[in-house]
């Protein structure tokens, strides 16, 4: 039996569909390109910024972003030195370079450098711990890729109590490649670390390779490790996406849903190398660039790279829409290149465009492109509803949309909607063996927390088991809620 | 047998589309939301801004936007006397309201009104078109059509400023919403399509207006279904019988029409109509609708001014008649705020804008711009925002994570390569693949990802072998929406 209580549900997944009955299609939906939010027009990060990430420190009242930057030595060659920088904004749009004055770059420390060290570091990530048994000086905790000196791969753990200063600790137990976001997270239902790394396996099977460099036919992937301490991890293996095809994926960007942290979202970046140039890669964009990189190595210019959502109720197990989330997009002389739609991992909420007083946020999210092929990366934003990442969508036809049956505590219902004025929503319950419990008048309209009045109070099932039936016409529904 | 020659054919209809091989599923899109671009700020149009409508005129450069203005007498009374303003913008994204000294405004003439009570006592809409009839004298060039005393009356103009009222069109029809008119360069005539009414249930095109013209009261309007009627002409002077345009789906209500030839394929008329919706009775779903008290105070106006709701559809159609017409709405009303979900969301101005996606760069292709205004009831001083959407990005066929297949009917083209507009993800790719009607694989493509309006397709033979003869193109895509091709 499921017991959602009054957790909202979103419908990233078929967890609370019964499927057979159900004819509303699931709809994934794309984030909408906004404005540039930050330039790296500093000179040491001029071939930044990579690997983004941010969170809300609640108790800073900001959003605070962690990224690499590197300086551009020539048009395509980019300094081997990387720092971290950081930036912040109280609400996600605008962002700022404090000068931190932590670190010194040619001669002066008024720059936004907030990590700098001599060992080689490829990305650099940060979270805020929730968990209570956190000491204070833990409290922001950076998972950091370096290399040893005998040239080991690693994934150190540095600790800060700031967020600004940060401490080496020591190296996780864990084997991999780490070469691009690694990501981790406290969950607090499980109240257990969640660590996301990157490293690559044999085709033919899900070991890691250890001991050689990356093979042409090896597949990177995602590995993910949990610990109660930090310190000891269970090492899961690979993430696992059921029957699904074994494709390469990069950074993996998972955190908890903010809106419903029961279930874990990411959205990896896809890896497609072809192999051989053809007549399309003609009548692509960036040709001159792409054959410049082919030059140095075929699969710099051949290989491409696009983004696809992912979700997950327990962190290790992931439903995988392989229907991109993000593409590279309209072609110009910046996109289509290895190294697109890799998103900063972090969500804003924002108000959208079109607004005015009542309206509901809706999600920003952050993606780095270029102005043009070998130029300076810029950082956008894009925007998408809240719990906004999949519907259940009906069209011009009236479709269905009929739950397993589940257990929920609370005294109304509210729903994630939207529908045209002509479509609607009609919500009904019933009795796990069809019996009707009570059901609504149809609903127009488009918000996130729309409340629903059924006939009969909703409090009368609350705690039973019950089936929810939507009929649906013209109309997405994201998202339901008990409360 | 079709010929399409070497005209762009997008699938915002079946016409070309074999649908029983055909797995790629027909993806209508929706316009994303962007700025405000026009505000009516000035004193005569604070209660305006309505029925917009634009056209780019190539002689000035400009795009040129007429809409009405209405002074707000309170905040919720507007002024009767409706008049005719004028904006221009060189982008369609940056308008200017030029001071054009044409009519006065209490006792000013710097305003950017073209005709107001004095010039042309007006009742409710003005449409502009630049005619491009090559028998059209100067005079003439521009032409409006608007509702004036209750009849459809055409006005011209050799400027697009200054309009002297012409002759009556037609009085058979109830004409107080947006009504369009254009020159058909493909047929070598005029369309006209303007507001009807006609009775539930009726198949036949009458209309009340056949024995009564002039204004029908509006309790009597109600009983009736608003509909769209078509008449064309040869020389804007004397037109053919109206009729009832014909378009798929249940006989639901429409308001205006907001058709126009598509720019970039003429032979297609496509159609942004609003959708009336008026359910009646209060309910709680608008308990929980946003707007609440305003729509209360309007609806003791008359119930239907607050419980009638409108969105937009879209519409295809290849004879000026008989539309396609998708029962998903186009646009929504949107997220719930202080100024939507009312009877007057929805309601597109004419015109395309040809303009830079916000993610772009160097080489990047156009998209269009579509706009339309808000807060026509409540929320505010009206606005006009700006929409984008691919250039023939209302319809795509769309494959998603599984392989579908789009499959033509037989048709000849004439031509020597072919350009497909096309986006994919990455991992996705379409393939191309010319055959004999019978089956007879002629040529194909390698696998294609990309994403661009004109992306030419090289086949392992040259397209131009099979140049006039009839052919069937199947396309496999993957993660991929495909929106129109072309042989040029």
């Amino acid at each position: 039996m499921i017991y959602i209580g009054h957790r909202r549900e979103c419908f990233f997944d078929n967890y609370l569909i019964d499927e057979k009955k159900t004819t509303a299609e699931a709809r994934l939906h794309h984030p909408v390109p906004r404005e540039v939010v930050l330039n790296c027009d500093k000179p040491w990060e001029t071939r930044g910024l990579t690997y983004e990430n941010f969170f809300f420190d609640s108790q800073l009242k900001k959003y605070r972003m962690y990224y690499l930057a590197r300086e551009a030595l020539t048009d395509l060659v980019m300094s081997e030195k990387i720092r971290v920088a950081y930036a912040e904004s109280e609400d996600g749009c605008r962002w700022m370079k404090p000068s931190l004055g932590l670190f010194e770059y040619k001669g002066s420390k008024d720059n936004n450098i907030v990590f700098d060290r001599e060992a080689e570091i490829d990305n650099f990530f940060v979270f805020y711990d929730e968990n209570p048994t956190c000491p204070p000086e833990e409290r922001y905790k950076a998972l950091v890729y370096t290399e040893t000196k005998d040239k080991r791969q690693t994934l150190r753990y540095f600790a800060s109590a700031d967020g600004f200063s940060f401490n080496d600790m020591y190296e996780l137990p864990l084997f991999g490649a780490f070469d691009s976001l690694n990501t981790a997270l406290w969950d607090k239902n499980t109240e257990k670390y969640y660590v996301y790394y990157r490293t690559y396996h044999n085709k033919n099977t899900p070991e890691i390779v250890q001991d050689r460099v990356l093979a042409p036919e090896d597949i990177r992937d995602i590995r993910v490790a949990t610990s109660e301490n930090f310190r000891d991890f269970c090492v899961h293996g690979c993430i696992n996406f059921g029957e699904e095809s074994d494709i390469p994926l990069y950074t993996n960007c998972v955190s908890s849903y903010p809106f419903a942290p029961h279930i874990f979202v990411g959205f990896p970046s896809r890896y497609v190398n072809r192999g051989t140039w053809s007549v399309s890669y003609e009548a692509l964009c960036t040709k001159e660039g792409r054959l410049k990189r082919i030059k140095e190595n075929a699969r710099l210019g051949l290989a491409l790279t696009d983004c696809i959502f992912m979700t997950s109720r327990d962190g290790v197990n992931f439903k995988r829409y392989n229907e991109a989330f993000m593409t590279p997009g309209a072609e110009y002389d910046g996109n289509w290149i290895y190294g697109d739609c890799y998103p900063a991992r972090g969500f804003i909420l924002t108000d959208p465009e079109k607004s005015g007083k009542g309206v509901d946020k809706e999600l920003s999210m952050l993606c780095h492109d270029r102005e043009r092929y070998g130029g300076n990366l810029r950082l956008r934003r894009y925007t998408i509803r809240r719990d906004g990442f999949v519907s259940r969508h009906a069209g011009g036809e009236e479709k269905l949309l009929v739950t397993k049956p589940f257990v929920f505590e609370g005294e109304r219902l509210t729903v994630n909607l939207s529908t045209s004025a002509f479509g609607y929503a009609i919500f009904k319950l019933e009795t796990a063996d069809g019996t009707l419990c009570t059901e609504s008048v149809e609903y127009f309209g488009d918000a996130t927390d729309k409340p629903i009045a059924f006939r009969d109070p909703v409090v009368l099932f609350s705690g039973k088991e019950v089936v929810l039936t939507v009929r649906l016409l013209d109309a997405d529904l994201y998202a339901i809620k008990f409360e | 047998m079709i010929c399409i020659g070497n005209k762009r054919e997008c699938f915002f209809d079946n016409y070309l589309i074999d649908e029983e091989k055909t797995t790629a599923e027909a993806r209508l899109h929706r316009p994303v939301a962007r700025e405000v671009v026009l505000n009516c700020d000035k004193p005569w149009e604070t209660r305006g801004i309505a029925y917009e409508n634009f056209f780019y005129d190539e002689e000035i450069g400009k795009y040129r936007l007429y809409y009405l203005g209405r002074e707000a007498l309170t905040e919720s009374l507007r002024g009767e006397q409706i008049r005719v303003c004028y904006a221009e913008s060189e982008d369609g994204l940056s308008w200017t309201k030029p001071d054009l000294g044409i009519c006065a405004f209490k006792g000013s003439n710097a305003t950017n009104i073209i005709l107001d009570e004095k010039t042309a006592p007006f009742y409710d809409n003005f449409m502009v078109f630049k005619d491009e009839n090559p028998a059209c004298p100067p005079e003439k060039r521009y032409k409006g059509i608007g509702d004036h005393q209750h009849t459809l009356t055409c006005f011209f103009s050799a400027d697009g400023l200054h309009f002297k009222v012409g002759d009556l069109i037609t009085d058979r029809g109830s004409f107080d919403s947006l009504n369009t008119a254009f020159y058909d360069k493909e047929i070598g005539k005029y369309r006209v399509y303007f507001r009807g009414l006609h009775e539930p249930g009726d198949d036949e095109g009458k209309s009340p207006f056949d024995q009564t013209p002039l204004a029908l009261p509006w309790q009597k309007k109600e009983q009736f279904i608003r509909d769209i009627r078509y008449m064309e002409s040869d020389d804007f002077v004397n037109f053919t019988e109206q009729k009832r345009i014909r378009m798929t789906g249940d006989d639901v209500q429409v308001y205006t029409n907001c058709i126009s030839p598509y720019p970039f394929a003429p032979h297609l008329l496509v159609g942004f109509p609003t959708r009336y919706f008026y359910r009646q009775q209060w309910s709680a779903a608008y308990d929980s609708l946003c707007t609440n008290k305003d729509r209360v105070r309007v609806a003791r106006e008359h119930p239907r001014y607050g419980l009638a709701l409108t969105d937009c559809v879209f519409m295809i159609s290849r004879d000026g008649v008989n539309f396609k017409r998708y029962n998903e709405a186009f646009m929504r009303p949107g997220a719930e705020y202080d100024g939507n979900w009312c009877y007057g969301d929805c309601y597109p101005a004419r015109g395309f804008i040809v303009s830079d996606p916000e993610k772009g760069g160097e080489g990047v292709d156009k998209e269009l711009s579509i706009l339309c205004h808000e807060r026509e009831r409540y929320g505010g001083n009206l606005r006009l925002r700006r929409y984008t959407i691919r250039r023939d990005g209302f319809v795509s066929r769309h494959a998603g994570e599984e392989e579908k297949i789009l499959v033509t009917k037989p048709f000849v083209f004439e031509g020597e390569a072919l350009t497909v507009n096309l986006s994919t993800s990455a991992f996705g790719y379409a393939i191309f693949k010319l055959e004999t009607a019978d089956g007879k694989l002629c040529t194909e493509s390698v696998e294609y990802f990309g994403d661009a309006t004109d992306k030419p397709i090289a086949f392992r033979n040259p397209a131009v072998l099979f140049s006039g003869k009839e052919v069937i193109l199947t396309v496999r895509l993957l993660d991929a929406d495909f929106y129109s091709f072309k042989f040029i």
